[in-house]
């Protein structure tokens, strides 16, 4: 998946030849639509070694509680999936001669809390869609509508932190907001798609 | 009467009707597996 | 089918007759946008009814994961399908009506992201109950979908909002407080009635129809471990 993310840094680059000013308002979309395709690999393969393994079984025979399993998964793909952002970023920054205006700091934060609500949802509804005929199609479906805000909220933060124009306050808060409210529901909602079987 | 608001309202029941129809599909065909399901029963 | 839902039947015909009428003739016309504007008799109750359908389906799946009564599960699925068909109605006549009078066809504004996004959301819980291989199971993972779903479309709304305070773009339908003449309130509460009716009527016809189903896998169940 990081030669997927990589393909799509290339192929964008191709596209447009941005001087320095419009590649800072232009690599905010970009970087999340590579990072957002390569969590989605990434996530559909989340579950498969304890699908292939029947471990979930075991798990449910456990006292443990369903939403352990799915916080302990969700920080490994976050874990994952970062580990994925580190190596792509500096290529971004590369490829496309960027150097941010605003604070590196709260480019690391927006790309934290990015991240985790892409990786909550996703490892949720990666659960999800194990149980269907269509497995990798149907995450993407999920995901992308339901995630929307956060998306949004992760491109005009990025945007604004490179570019430097305004504050990313908002778009902070909202990505904050938004990870506390779907991290609680994925937790009290575990348990009942665990024991579906 | 503009195009659009012939258009507009015939789209409106154009889908509402299609639905109904979806609707009476589905009813004839549970009829149809509940007839079948009897019959093998009584096999 | 009953007597009761037959006679709510013809009820309802009656509601959307009369509101067919005040929408094309009681309704005066409006002063800039012309004929035309009368597609937001139809528009704008389509919306509330399907928001209305999701927050039903939302109810009914909570319902459903704290009772595990398959009642609510049914009424689930239909207030999800039949929100879907309302849904599609607004994201149709919505263009239909901002090409002549705005001169666009759309834009990503608080209330048609919104509105596209829930089609979206919806459609995409209808897929998983249609390809769920989880059988039995599928209720308890459409309501979770469901409960995810329902929660995502304020935040969606806020967050398009805050946006648009800081891009604005052209505002489709006359902004958030844009005032209504009494006729034309009326013959929009009209409508809203008689579509909110019709409403009814088709997530009862649909839960009818998975109660059937719901029945009829009992059977094949039944059946399948040798019973008769």
């Amino acid at each position: 998946m990081l030669f997927f993310a990589l393909l799509v840094a290339v192929i964008f680059s191709f596209s447009f030849d941005p001087n320095a000013e419009e590649a800072r308002r232009i690599v905010g979309g970009l970087a999340w639509i590579a990072f957002l395709f390569a969590s989605t690999v990434a996530l559909n393969q989340s579950w498969a070694r304890e699908l292939r393994g029947q471990v979930l079984d075991a798990f449910r025979a456990s006292p443990a509680p369903g939403n352990s399993l799915f916080l302990g998964k969700s920080i490994g793909n976050f874990i994952f999936v970062l580990a994925i952002e580190a190596v792509l970023a500096p290529i971004f920054i590369v490829f496309y001669n960027l150097r941010s205006i605003g604070s590196e700091w709260q480019l690391v934060l927006v790309f934290a809390l990015g991240t985790w609500a892409l990786v909550v949802n996703g490892t949720f509804f990666a659960a999800l869609s194990a149980r269907t005929r269509i497995r990798e199609l149907m995450l993407p479906l999920l995901l992308f509508p339901i995630s929307i805000p956060a998306l949004l909220a992760m491109v005009n933060a990025t945007t604004i932190v490179l570019t430097g124009e305004g504050s990313p306050r908002f778009w902070i808060n909202l990505l904050a907001v938004y990870d506390i409210v779907f991290t609680i529901v994925g937790l009290l909602l575990f348990d009942t798609v665990l024991n579906a079987e | 009467m503009p195009r659009n608001l012939i258009i507009a309202y015939i789209a409106t029941w154009g889908i509402h009707i299609g639905y109904l129809l979806i609707l009476s599909g589905g009813f004839r065909k549970l009829a149809r597996e509940l007839r079948e399901l009897r019959s093998r029963k009584e096999e | 089918m009953k007597p009761v839902f037959i006679l709510f039947a013809l009820v309802t015909l009656g509601l959307l007759s009369f509101g067919l009428y005040q929408a094309l003739v009681a309704a005066p016309t409006e002063q800039t946008m012309g004929e035309i504007q009368r597609i937001f008799y139809y528009h704008v109750p389509s919306a509330w009814v399907a928001f209305l359908c999701f927050f039903a389906n939302f109810g009914a799946s909570i319902w459903y994961l704290a009772t595990k009564n398959e009642r609510s599960d049914a009424v689930a699925v239909a207030a999800a399908e039949v929100g879907v068909v309302f849904n599609t109605i607004v994201l149709v006549t919505g263009p239909l009506w901002a090409k002549p009078v705005w001169g666009i066809w759309w834009t990503w504004d608080a209330r048609l992201t919104s509105t596209f996004i829930m089609w979206l959301i919806y459609i995409s819980y209808l897929l998983l109950r249609r390809f769920s291989t989880a059988d039995e199971q599928t209720p308890k993972l459409a309501a979770a979908l469901a409960i995810f779903g329902f929660v995502d479309v304020p935040i969606v709304y806020m967050s398009i909002r805050w946006w648009r305070t800081q891009h604005p773009s052209p505002v489709i339908g006359g902004g958030e407080n844009s005032g209504l003449d009494p006729h034309m309130l009326h013959a929009l509460l009209w409508n809203f009635l008689a579509f909110a009716a019709y409403g009814v009527l088709i997530v009862w016809r649909r839960y009818q129809l998975e109660r059937g189903r719901q029945e009829l896998n009992k059977l094949y169940r039944s059946s399948a471990q040798g019973a008769v």
